[in-house]
């Protein structure tokens, strides 16, 4: 937006007659496309980090995060949310943000995780996953869902828990948007806890 | 928060383009180098196509902060003062090793620095012209490149006397604000480049300079040096410096370094968050791009020849 | 014209290439007495109080000393070994020119050997003396300034070392004798030894203490290196080639000679076309290797050649070796010795420039990220943390490296260095370890 102030904004196809600037143009057009293809393969690479499939979770490191929104902006599912989070210091006092998991509409795409430019967030196993050889397998009895997978299972209340769990967690700072794919996160979470036993 | 004495602690950021410009310090073998245009005069653009694919994917800065168009403005202002430099592009030039120096990979940094100092003699270079302040700190410093000239833009502009023409009249005044990095200012025992984009500024007539409240050698940092980490400490020194910025009632904060770029355009648009939100009214760019930008003519590389490069979105947009 | 003006400005009153681009010029307001005429006049009070009392002590307190000892007891008179010096000194003054001037006059004053030798025992005092008014510098660490430093060491060398070894000259000519009965270390060399050593261990030093300070030691090393190696090699050619450089004696044993002489001279050698050619890390390696090489192969060589049951071979290279010492053995010691030392890496050295710092705290009042860091509020100081090795890493890998406390540290210490230098070894540790952490 800055450049285009002054400057031309759409590139200039026509064949230059100067010789030097067909020179500089083309390099300038093989660097771009050289960074673009290392990049790529980069990335490549650094999607085969984590832990994939169904059952898996994406957790933020509050201390790490620094609020730059790449995932949020990159979540297909609605499942990230921002918080404001307040600095004081003796001399300066400032904001940043923090994103937050909204657990119910995570599905473990990862596609934060690779998009987090300071690794703030891994994946893990949602409760009743485990990770076996590489893969993420279900363990073949577990426990009742609880409506909070850290939450340690209660002794009474254990049984009572599926019933309350759908409507049980809205979060706080969860932005106030029209929703669009709800009811399909919600299939997926059943459908993943319906499997399980 | 660090858990143990060893290391970061944590990524360091950006952690896909560090793989790959570390992966390219692996292969030391000296290609065929086809140089269409030969001269004693080379720039060498750096990493700025690199930032330019990591601040595109971080779609966040869609557009805004423009590294790229750091390689089209100078050699734009290079051509303006009679200089036809052959360029040290990246297919047979590796990363200057800068950031991997200051990481610790010294290992990474030598193989670097070898392999780019064969082929700079090579190629018979007399005057290495880097638009980017750690690059010439590297170049001028670490390696150890005897008989080769490397200057920084701003000086060697400076030194073969850019003119900038008469702006229109009916262009308005402009304060500008220069931000000194730290690589080329406070870090180089031999020659500092402090006057110099100063004086350059000075020449743009309807441009007004004023001086942040830190500058020259006490120039405070703009949070971010050699891309070891991003976080919300070194987001609120970055703030702090454009808070500075806001206080002169700067219309424009130029800088010449691509770090300081980055992380003023991060946090520059970042801000825009919510509507009505906005802190920083003035725009950030480098001062090649600032001084190209009031030069008349096209850009000899053909501007931004990005064709897939939008606008960024609007404020407040949703994910 | 304006920018040459402002960095004119900026450069007053320094020397160029000073890497000191901040702040205001350094003086030498130092608190402090004047030594003359204050100090003066008290040390003179003090000095004639303790003349006083040494007169007053030997004039009415006289120890009885017992009768002299007869000089024919001992053939060799030597003095205690702490006066041993002053003793070499009387006896080499016969290497001035002996006269009388004004003879017949009342101001007749003879210049013999007695004379000279007290005049040499006289000169340290004397430049004592007058060194304070010399050397006007701050700087009181000897290692950080290595002229005053070159100078005092081979000051010594000369007046203690070798005048003390000078003074028992008959001893050494009697106990090491060359095969054919004559001195192995004869009266010419041990007065060149007055010569020689110290302008060697001056030279060194002055080298090795420079590149303690981190300058570039190229420009003293080529031609102090080159030559020493063309010496050495120009005394081992004309010892083998010239019929006047062997005696007839030791001819037969001209292999094993040329072989102690090759073991001597190619390690030089080696080391000053490192020196000249290579780059610096190589020529660091090259003079590594030559000075251990060179000293296991003339052990191994002295070693066989007894073993071999060849004394009287050893004796003879050793007739050629001993009477020059100094251009066989000291020189090409002190060449490999001056090339390791004027082309080794400062960096490991880099604490020895921190433990400068008196701890003024201005790196910290400047230091950006303390104003945001929270352990700020525990007292993190990014210098002193990290030098302390402290906080577990934090000021280390939280610098951001910008320079600010170099910019304002009155003693100039290139405080982004020593994070250059900490974190290569962290992450030379981490490979050691077995690859990156993350």
């Amino acid at each position: 937006m800055i450049g285009t102030a002054t400057s031309p904004a759409p590139p200039v196809p026509s064949p230059p007659a100067d010789p030097l600037v067909a020179y500089y143009r083309n390099v300038r057009q093989m660097n771009l496309t050289l960074a673009k293809d290392r990049y790529k393969q980069g990335f490549k690479v650094r999607t085969q980090e984590y832990i994939r499939g169904r059952g898996t979770l994406a957790i933020v490191d509050e201390e790490i995060c620094m609020g730059c929104t790449h995932c949020f902006d990159n979540c297909a599912f609605e499942s990230i949310s921002m918080v404001d989070r307040k600095f004081a210091l003796p001399e300066y006092s400032y904001t940043s943000r923090k994103a937050i998991i909204i657990e119910e509409n995570c599905v473990g795409c990862e596609k934060c995780a690779i998009v987090c430019p300071v690794d703030a967030i891994t994946m893990v196993t949602k409760h009743g996953f485990v990770v076996k050889d590489g893969r993420v397998v279900s363990t073949t009895a577990p426990p009742p869902p609880p409506p909070r997978p850290p939450t340690p299972t209660p002794v009474k209340l254990a049984t009572l828990a599926p019933a309350p769990a759908p409507k049980a967690p809205t979060p706080a700072p969860s932005p106030p948007e029209p929703a669009e794919e709800p009811p399909e996160e919600s299939g997926e979470e059943e459908g993943e806890g319906g499997d399980a036993p | 928060m660090m858990e143990t004495e060893y290391g970061p602690g944590r990524t360091i950021p950006h952690p896909v383009m560090f793989r790959v410009l570390d992966a390219e310090a692996d292969d030391t073998t000296i290609p065929e180098i086809k140089v269409e245009h030969k001269s004693e005069y080379a720039y060498y653009p750096g990493c700025v196509d690199y930032y330019d694919v990591e601040m595109q994917f971080s779609h966040m800065n869609y557009g805004d902060t423009n590294h790229g168009i750091i390689f089209d403005s100078s050699i734009k202002l290079l051509r303006a003062v009679g200089i036809q430099p052959m360029i040290l592009d990246r297919s047979f030039m590796k990363c200057c090793g800068h950031d991997q120096l200051w990481q610790g990979k010294v290992d990474i940094f030598e193989r670097m620095r070898d392999y780019n100092t064969k082929i700079i003699k090579m190629l018979g270079v007399k005057t290495l012209v880097t638009s980017c302040a750690e690059g010439y700190r590297t170049f001028r410093l670490d390696y150890k490149l005897d008989g080769v000239r490397v200057v920084h833009i701003t000086t060697f502009l400076y030194e073969r006397g850019l003119r900038i023409p008469p702006q229109p009249e009916t262009a308005k005044r402009i304060r500008v604000a220069f931000q000194d990095p730290c690589r080329s200012g406070r870090q180089m025992p031999i020659d500092p480049v402090y006057e110099e984009p100063r004086e350059l500024v000075k020449r743009v007539d309807n441009a007004d300079l004023v001086e942040l409240k830190t500058f020259r050698a006490d120039a405070q940092c703009c949070g971010v040096a050699q891309m070891m980490y991003c976080n919300d400490k070194t987001k609120g020194l970055t703030r702090k410096r454009m808070d500075e910025a806001t206080e002169v009632d700067a219309d424009y904060l130029l800088t010449a370094c691509p770090k300081c770029l980055t992380h003023f355009g991060c946090l520059h648009h970042e801000n825009r968050w919510q509507p009505g939100e906005e802190r920083y009214t003035y725009k950030v760019m480098d001062i090649t791009q600032f001084l190209a930008e009031r030069l008349p003519g096209d850009y000899p590389t053909g501007s931004n020849v990005d064709t897939k490069r939008k606008e960024p979105p609007l404020p407040g947009r949703r994910g | 014209m304006q920018i040459e003006y402002v960095k004119g400005k900026i450069m007053e009153g320094r020397q160029s290439g000073f890497p000191r681009q901040y702040g205001p010029e350094r003086s030498d307001h130092q608190p402090g007495i004047p030594l003359f005429p204050q100090e003066a006049t008290r040390d003179l009070v003090v000095t004639f109080i303790l003349v006083a009392m040494m007169f007053f002590l030997s004039a009415f307190v006289t120890p009885f000393l017992g009768p002299a000892r007869g000089p024919q007891l001992s053939e060799l008179i030597v003095p205690d070994w702490y006066l041993l010096f002053s003793w070499g000194l009387l006896k080499v003054a016969d290497i001035f020119p002996q006269f009388t001037i004004g003879q017949g006059t009342p101001l007749k004053t003879e210049f013999s050997a007695a004379f000279w030798g007290d005049l040499l025992s006289g000169i340290p005092v004397i430049f004592l003396l007058i060194l304070p008014f010399i050397d006007r510098g701050r700087e009181a660490r000897p290692a950080k300034a290595p002229v005053r430093s070159a100078f005092g060491l081979a000051f010594l060398i000369a007046w203690i070392f070798t005048s003390s070894l000078y003074s028992i000259r008959e001893v050494v000519a009697q106990r090491w004798v060359s095969p054919n009965g004559a001195a192995l270390i004869p009266d010419f060399t041990m007065k060149w030894f007055f010569i020689i050593p110290p302008v060697l261990v001056g030279l060194t030093s002055y080298i090795a203490l420079r590149r303690l300070g981190y300058q570039p030691m190229r420009r003293w090393l080529v031609p102090y290196v080159a030559g020493l190696a063309a010496i050495v090699v120009a005394q081992s050619a004309w010892i083998l080639f010239d019929p006047a450089g062997l005696g007839v004696e030791a001819r037969p044993f001209t292999v094993e000679i040329a072989i102690a002489l090759g073991i001597i001279a190619v390690p030089t050698v080696a080391v000053a076309a490192a020196v000249l050619l290579a780059p610096e890390s190589t020529a660091r390696k090259v003079s590594t290797w030559a000075g251990a090489l060179g000293l296991i192969g003339f052990l191994a060589f002295y070693g066989g050649v007894a073993y071999l049951d060849q004394p009287r071979a050893l004796g003879w290279v050793l007739s050629v070796l001993w009477p020059n010492m100094n251009t066989l053995v000291l020189i090409p010691m002190f060449a490999v010795l001056t090339a390791w030392l004027g082309t080794r890496r400062p960096y490991s050295t880099y604490e020895y420039l921190l433990n400068e710092c008196y701890q003024c705290g201005k790196c910290h009042t400047v230091c950006p990220v303390t104003k945001v860091e929270d352990d700020a509020l525990g007292g993190l100081n990014l210098v002193y943390n990290t030098f302390k090795k402290q906080h577990d890493g934090v000021p280390l890998w939280t610098c951001l490296a910008c320079d600010a406390c170099s910019a304002v540290c009155p003693l100039d210490i290139q405080y982004s260095d020593y994070i250059l230098e900490e974190r290569a070894k962290v992450h030379a540790r981490m490979a050691a370890d077995g690859g990156q952490r993350e």
